[in-house]
């Protein structure tokens, strides 16, 4: 096998900024990286030595890199390494010299195969995307004007009111998907309209389903569910969203984009849920309410006896004096309330 | 509510109403001008009113002083109201609304008196009824000759007087006319048609002899002389009652709160154990359960609307003013009832969802603790319905508590209620039975 190499010097985003082409000599190729003008790679990067790292490949293909006694060494899978021996590299790590990625190429590497070109248009080789892209679009903007419909009782203000929230979503919509497309063209070349609108569309309509089907069986069959649901639901929807994201729009690792996609809405969840709950304890005029009113053809199942809900109010004075004792704890003196 | 606060109170109200009344007087001071030139006839009999007025009035002035609120140390005041001698030893009757803040925190406030001569001294508080709004007080160094109680009803049609220092202008009368025990009040009233302003809570209700028919107590801010006295009645079993040693500061909260207590727990006895409902739609809801209880009905004439509302509102107007943002004892619910003509059965359960978030639940975090709740479906008498219980107790009052009931209807496609019901300052065991008195009421009768 020919122990040619290409050593790239990649931007921050991975793009290649430069390429060097080094040909075998006697069986073997090698070049020196170094800010000095002797090395076959020159770096201007301030924190790389005159002469700084030696890049190696022998008759089998395998690559090496050797630290010549820099100050800041080579950084290969977030390892520092300083003289001694030479490092082995796998077929296209990149790895740091400064603040310097490189990358090494070799004949060895597998190359994927061509992309068919049909015409400039890509839209069949997406055909299985833009389908899921229009079920769910049609799903979102059903379940969006449903619930426009169901809430707005006047007819004559319904038409209004669905053409301003099919507007409004799909502004933010647009604006979200531009975002992220914009982010993907930063990172690598393409802005990926497509995926990132099949991310939207498909977490939106599964929220949308997913959050009024849990409204009407709490409704139906009486769950009491925790008025918590709703947005521990969206915010799932807003977890997958974001790490899918992030997948498709940054180089960075999967394990690293889903920790953060789900990292940043839990976290919001977790403060917002909190701050409320906070106001909720301390004031005297919250009562929750934790049943969503449906048709009567939709309720499943009777209601427990007055008897048994009168035995079971019993129990509220102990929670109530409780109560009372937590805001004369946590709150003693709170400010008197402006209204008269 | 229109019905105003206690005179004499807080500043800000005060001010609020010294300034109201300084327009008014200035608009009214013309009128008498223009009336006397068009209606000549009753000017002897006013004049002999007048100088009736004259006599009641010097012949009260000396047993009636002004009583004076201060907050820590200042020397100017926190607020004022009025009072009368009723035992030659210095033992004079109040508002209890005039000295609640004394009573309730009394690290913070003391009270001093000033006569119309101009003397001014220390006043301890001896007794209080809180149901009654009245106080017992020392008065140091002060004894002037009692006013004569008269204990028997205010007799409807005659001469009355009223006797304070209002809005910090001087010993005042004002002249009027006794109509009588108001019917329609839970706590005994004689409707004084005559003018009370802030700072004359406390002072002598007389009749045309200088017997004190009742102690001035209350007015409708909104309204022309329709003003209040607390029974003479009253201030005699608290003087009865009244044990020698001034009142324990250290239980006096105890002391109030048992008080409210007894009134509202007395309301719910009065309501009885089955509340008279009407028809609405279907539903057999709790209607007015008692003459004192005030109901409104009202509706909105639109035709066009998709979910058509009516409300019915009920108030016992019975709460006891114990301080600001702090009145228990009262007791009101309200119904909406909802139907639709055009709307499916979907969409109207979603108008009664939105409908549900309006209640207006009022409760400062100063004096009140958050509520405890209980939401299940229930079967009522022919339907389910929705129901929410909550218990709150008071933060400075032991042992009583406000408790809130919420319905809503879940049997009607088209047609539903919402209903609420909050009672303030009661027993909890009270309170929660009479939550079930008034699930008890509520049936479907189509």
């Amino acid at each position: 096998m020919e122990a040619v190499m290409v050593v790239e010097v990649l931007s921050g985003h991975h793009r290649v900024r430069a390429r060097y082409r080094f040909a075998p000599v006697g069986g073997e190729t090698h070049c020196t990286v170094g800010r000095s003008v002797t090395c076959d790679v020159v770096l201007d990067d301030p924190f790389v030595a005159a002469v700084h790292a030696r890049i190696n490949v022998d008759a089998e293909g395998r690559v090496t890199v050797a630290d010549l006694e820099s100050v800041n060494g080579v950084v290969i899978a977030g390892q520092r390494r300083h003289g001694g021996e030479p490092a082995e590299l796998d077929g296209g790590v990149v790895f740091r010299v400064g603040h310097t990625r490189l990358r090494v190429r070799t004949a060895r590497e597998a190359v994927a195969p061509e992309r068919p070109d049909r015409g400039g248009s890509s839209w069949r080789s997406r055909g299985m995307e833009l389908k899921v892209l229009a079920a769910g679009s049609a799903i979102s903007i059903a379940a969006t004007l449903f619930e426009v419909w169901t809430s707005t009782t006047q007819p004559r203000e319904l038409s209004t009111a669905l053409v301003t929230t099919l507007l409004a979503l799909l502004g933010l919509c647009g604006l979200w998907i531009a975002l992220w497309a914009l982010a993907s063209r930063v990172a690598f070349g393409e802005s990926r309209w497509v995926r990132h609108a099949v991310i939207v569309a498909v977490v939106y309509a599964v929220v949308s389903v997913v959050t009024a089907l849990v409204d009407v069986v709490n409704g139906a069959l009486g769950l009491h569910l925790s008025s918590a649901v709703g947005p521990v639901l969206v915010v799932i929807g807003v977890a997958v969203a974001l790490s899918a994201h992030l997948l498709t729009a940054s180089p960075m690792r999967a394990r690293f984009a889903l920790g953060i996609g789900v990292m940043i809405p839990f976290v919001m969840l977790a403060a917002t849920l909190w701050t409320q709950a906070r106001g909720q304890n301390r004031s005297p005029s919250y009562v929750g309410d934790r049943d969503l009113i449906v048709p009567p053809a939709l309720v499943m199942r009777r209601g427990e006896s007055l008897d048994r809900f009168a035995a079971d109010l019993t129990a509220l004075l102990g929670k109530a004096d409780a109560n009372r004792a937590f805001v004369e704890r946590e709150d003693p003196s709170p400010d008197e309330d402006e209204s008269d | 509510m229109n019905r105003a606060g206690p005179p004499g109170r807080a500043v800000a109200r005060g001010i609020a109403l010294l300034l109201l009344s300084v327009t008014c007087g200035a608009a009214q001071s013309r009128l008498p001008t223009d009336e006397a030139d068009a209606v000549s006839q009753p000017v002897p009999s006013a004049a002999t009113a007048s100088a009736a007025a004259r006599l009641i009035l010097d012949r009260v002035r000396p047993s009636v002083v002004q009583i004076k609120g201060f907050f820590g140390t200042n020397t100017a005041e926190a607020f004022h109201g009025s009072g009368f001698a009723v035992t030659d030893r210095g033992v004079f009757i109040t508002n209890w609304h005039v000295v609640s803040e004394v009573v309730l925190y009394p690290e913070k406030y003391r009270l001093e008196y000033r006569t119309a001569a101009g003397k001014t001294g220390r006043v301890t508080v001896r007794a209080i009824d809180v149901r009654h709004d009245l106080a017992l007080v020392d008065v140091e160094g002060f004894a002037p000759p009692p006013l004569r109680l008269r204990p028997h009803a205010a007799i409807g049609g005659e001469r009355a007087y009223s006797v304070g220092f209002p809005l910090d202008v001087g010993l005042t009368i004002t002249e009027g006319i006794s109509n009588g025990r108001v019917e329609d009040s839970f706590e005994p009233r004689v409707h004084y048609s005559g003018a009370l302003n802030a700072g004359m809570s406390g002072g002598p209700g007389l009749d045309g002899a200088g017997n004190v028919i009742g102690v001035n107590v209350a007015g409708y801010r909104a309204s022309q002389l329709v003003s209040f006295l607390v029974p003479a009645e009253h201030a005699v079993t608290l003087l009865e009652g009244a044990t020698k040693a001034p009142l324990d500061v250290r239980y006096a909260r105890d002391e109030v709160a048992r008080q409210v207590r007894a009134h509202s727990d007395a309301l719910l006895a009065t309501l009885g154990p089955k509340l008279p409902t009407q028809n609405h739609h279907g539903y057999e809801l709790p209607s007015k359960p008692a003459a004192f209880v005030e109901c409104r009905a009202a509706g909105d004439p639109a035709p066009d609307k998709p979910v058509s509302v009516e409300r019915v509102a009920c108030d016992a107007k019975s709460s006891i003013y114990l301080g600001r943002n702090l009145q228990p004892g009262g007791l009101s619910f309200q119904h909406q009832l909802l139907s639709t003509r055009s709307l499916d059965p979907w969409r109207f359960a979603h108008g009664m969802q939105a409908a549900k978030g309006s209640d207006n639940l009022f409760g400062s975090p100063r004096h009140l603790a958050p509520f405890a709740c209980k939401q299940r479906n229930v079967e009522l008498e022919g339907f389910t319905a929705n129901a929410t219980v909550c218990l709150r107790a008071y933060r400075k009052l032991d042992g009583i508590y406000d408790v809130y009931v919420r319905v809503v209807s879940k049997n009607g496609p088209r047609q539903g209620f919402l209903s609420s019901l909050i009672i303030t300052g009661v027993s909890p065991e009270r309170g929660l039975a009479f939550a079930r008195t008034y699930l008890d009421a509520m049936q479907w009768k189509p």
